[in-house]
């Protein structure tokens, strides 16, 4: 049979062709529109996941009387310590990180300033990349500087830095940029003795009850399957001046970009595919159609209807086959030829970390993010038992149709 | 076979027996009670003109036909309420089929289009199945032939074919469907004195419908149909 099988395929080429290459196109679409929706969904967490947060929790605030000294940025305002232990609390929340950021104005420069906790998002994330001097602790009263901004400032490991009306000695150096943008600072120091300088800053007592406990910028990191369900619970908790980042609000930043979510490449696939079964469908009828005089002979000959059954499925599978290893393997190339996803984001203010008010603000506001494209397995299963089902399905649709009389197709009369 | 096979009341040396037979296709009724015996090994021909029922009646007893009313038993072997897969096995083991249009399968060779009423025998090899149908076709002189396609064969020599594929499983009796009817005359009696030599030489029954007195001449026994009736024969 499967001798059969093979010379029928050979003999109509020209079907056989267009049927497993429309195979293929389903196949290849499924895979290559699955992974770079995958690629792009994890390109998306990138800004945040560098963070090590997947939700960064801010609240929009108020301008202070007046532009200098330490101030808080406009969408970093008190975050009361209670708040974030409301939100730590919450179904889903697996960590919870907080900090406080703060713009240190002078008439001369400006300098971003983050107090964080001493744990591996915070100060030992820092820890990792220094690139000169050493770590810094939660007691400790020295800080760490970005080396873009110490190589601007000319400044080095054992030098002092003003941080409003107080110096402190620069302990280490770090390469910030590989963590992200979103909390990048200019200053690194623990968050107690950020919380000290906000607590004293006169700009922010102006504008703000803040605490020696308290915070204005919180870094959580969730399940990612309670992601929707904790934004939602801290977007209400904070209020309507809340600003909860998360891979759902970059997704809403990306409106310039083509969205294509996973659910939207499957569901691109999947109309494909229906197209690709319609056609298989049809091609299989009018094959049958075709040979009704030569599956007469087949009955005449001692053949029972399973077994023609039976050799017009060898030849669907065998098409099917063929089409579904045509569409991985083209699909394996293009993903490798791709290589990544890159996504410019264009951040929005209250994610950058620069005063918009400084001219080379801009520099900062754009990023491009870039993601590994991977072959989704599990969509080449899916694809591959679509497939082999479809041309099953084929088959037994069209022979479940009404029997061709043999003998009224073979007689002489 | 199903158990459900009704063996024939009548000798066991019929190969076929026709009783009563009657058919319809719409109002016109085609055949109107026929009876017929045909014995092992017999050359037996069906004459008549066209319309007259002789090759529904053919494909009655090749069981790619149903009656309306009647039985027909082939090899002891009541034909009415039969599986498709217990007609399938009656008809690969015990009846040839050669037909007007030359019926090969297009996109197979001869020898594989020998070979096909074989793909399911598992009483012997596929080397042993393949040998047998390589004598076969250089019995019907067709053995330089054996990988050509059928549309590159003449009529003569699908037809041929067709005759070593009805004689590939050794079957019982062979029907035949005007097997000249497509032919030019030469061709056509050579085909006719290969079908019966081969048939003597395999002891092979033939029941074959023919509109041609030569051909029927050659017969052992004579059927003539007329209006859906078996008229008088003669041995």
């Amino acid at each position: 049979m499967l001798r059969y099988a093979a010379s029928e395929l050979v003999f109509r080429s020209g079907r056989s062709l267009v049927t497993a290459v429309s195979i293929a196109l389903a196949v290849l679409a499924a895979m290559v529109l699955t992974s770079l929706a995958t690629s792009y969904a994890r390109a998306l967490r990138v800004p945040i996941e560098t963070v090590g947060a997947d939700v960064i929790v801010q609240r929009q605030g108020d301008i202070p009387p007046k532009l200098e000294g330490l101030v808080f940025p406009h969408p970093n305002a008190l975050l009361p310590a209670n708040l974030v232990a409301q939100i730590k609390a919450l179904p889903g929340v697996i960590a919870l990180t907080r900090a406080v950021y703060m713009w240190d104005l002078e008439p001369d420069r400006y300098e971003s300033v983050l107090g964080i906790e001493d744990n591996d998002v915070g100060l030992g994330a820092l820890g990792q990349r220094l690139i000169d001097g050493k770590p810094i602790a939660a007691g400790d009263r020295v800080v760490l500087l970005d080396s873009d901004f110490a190589r601007k400032n000319k400044m080095k490991v054992g030098d002092n830095i003003k941080v409003g009306v107080d110096e402190f000695p620069v302990a280490g150096v770090v390469d910030a940029a590989r963590s992200g943008k979103l909390v990048r600072a200019d200053v690194y120091m623990p968050l107690k003795l950020a919380q000290g300088l906000a607590t004293a800053a006169p700009q922010v007592r102006a504008l703000y009850p803040f605490g020696a406990d308290d915070a204005n910028l919180v870094l959580v990191k969730v399940n990612r399957e309670h992601l929707q369900d904790v934004v939602e619970k801290v977007t209400a908790l904070i209020g309507k001046k809340g600003v909860v980042s998360s891979e759902l609000s970059m997704r809403n930043a990306l409106s310039g970009v083509l969205f294509l979510s996973q659910s939207m490449g499957l569901i691109i696939a999947a109309i494909i595919g229906l197209f690709a079964a319609a056609f298989v469908w049809r091609a299989t009828a009018t094959a049958v159609a075709e040979r009704r005089r030569e599956m007469a002979i087949l009955q005449a000959i001692g053949w029972s209807w399973r077994h023609i059954g039976e050799q017009v499925l060898i030849e669907n599978l065998a098409l099917a086959v063929i089409g579904t290893a045509a569409g991985l393997v083209i699909a394996l190339l293009v993903v490798l030829a791709l290589g990544h996803i890159s996504v410019t984001v264009d951040l929005p203010w209250d994610l950058s970390s620069t005063p918009h008010f400084i001219p080379t603000a801009a520099i900062n506001r754009t990023q491009t993010i870039t993601a590994p494209i991977t072959i989704s397995w599990l969509t080449a299963g899916i694809a591959t038992a679509g497939s082999l089902g479809v041309s099953l399905l084929a088959v037994l649709a069209v022979l479940a149709l009404p029997r061709p009389q043999p003998w009224s197709l073979l007689r002489a009369e | 076979m199903s158990d459900t096979a009704k063996p024939a009341p009548a000798s066991t040396q019929d190969i076929i027996r026709v009783e009563r037979v009657k058919k319809h296709y719409g109002d016109v009724e085609i055949l109107k009670g026929v009876d017929l015996t045909v014995d092992a090994g017999q050359f037996t021909a069906i004459m008549g003109k066209s319309g007259s029922g002789k090759s529904t009646l053919l494909g009655i007893i090749a069981g790619l036909e149903k009656p309306d009313e009647g039985d027909v038993f082939v090899m002891g072997q009541m034909l009415a309420g039969m599986s498709d897969n217990d007609m399938a096995t009656l008809r690969r083991r015990s009846i040839g089929v050669v037909f007007q249009g030359f019926s090969l399968i297009p996109s197979l060779t001869a020898l594989d289009n020998v070979m096909l009423p074989t793909f399911f025998s598992g009483e012997t090899s596929a080397a042993e199945r393949r040998q047998r149908a390589v004598d076969l076709l250089k019995q019907v002189e067709l053995g330089a032939r054996l990988h050509y396609h059928p549309g590159t064969l003449s009529g003569g020599e699908q037809q041929r074919v067709a005759i070593a594929r009805a004689l590939m499983n050794s079957p019982s009796i062979i029907l035949a469907d005007e097997p000249t009817g497509n032919l030019d005359q030469e061709t056509g009696a050579s085909v006719l004195e290969l079908l019966l030599d081969l048939g003597r030489t395999h002891g092979t029954g033939l029941l074959m419908v023919t509109h041609d007195p030569d051909v029927a001449a050659k017969a052992g026994n004579v059927v003539e149909m007329k209006d859906g009736r078996i008229g008088n024969g003669h041995t």
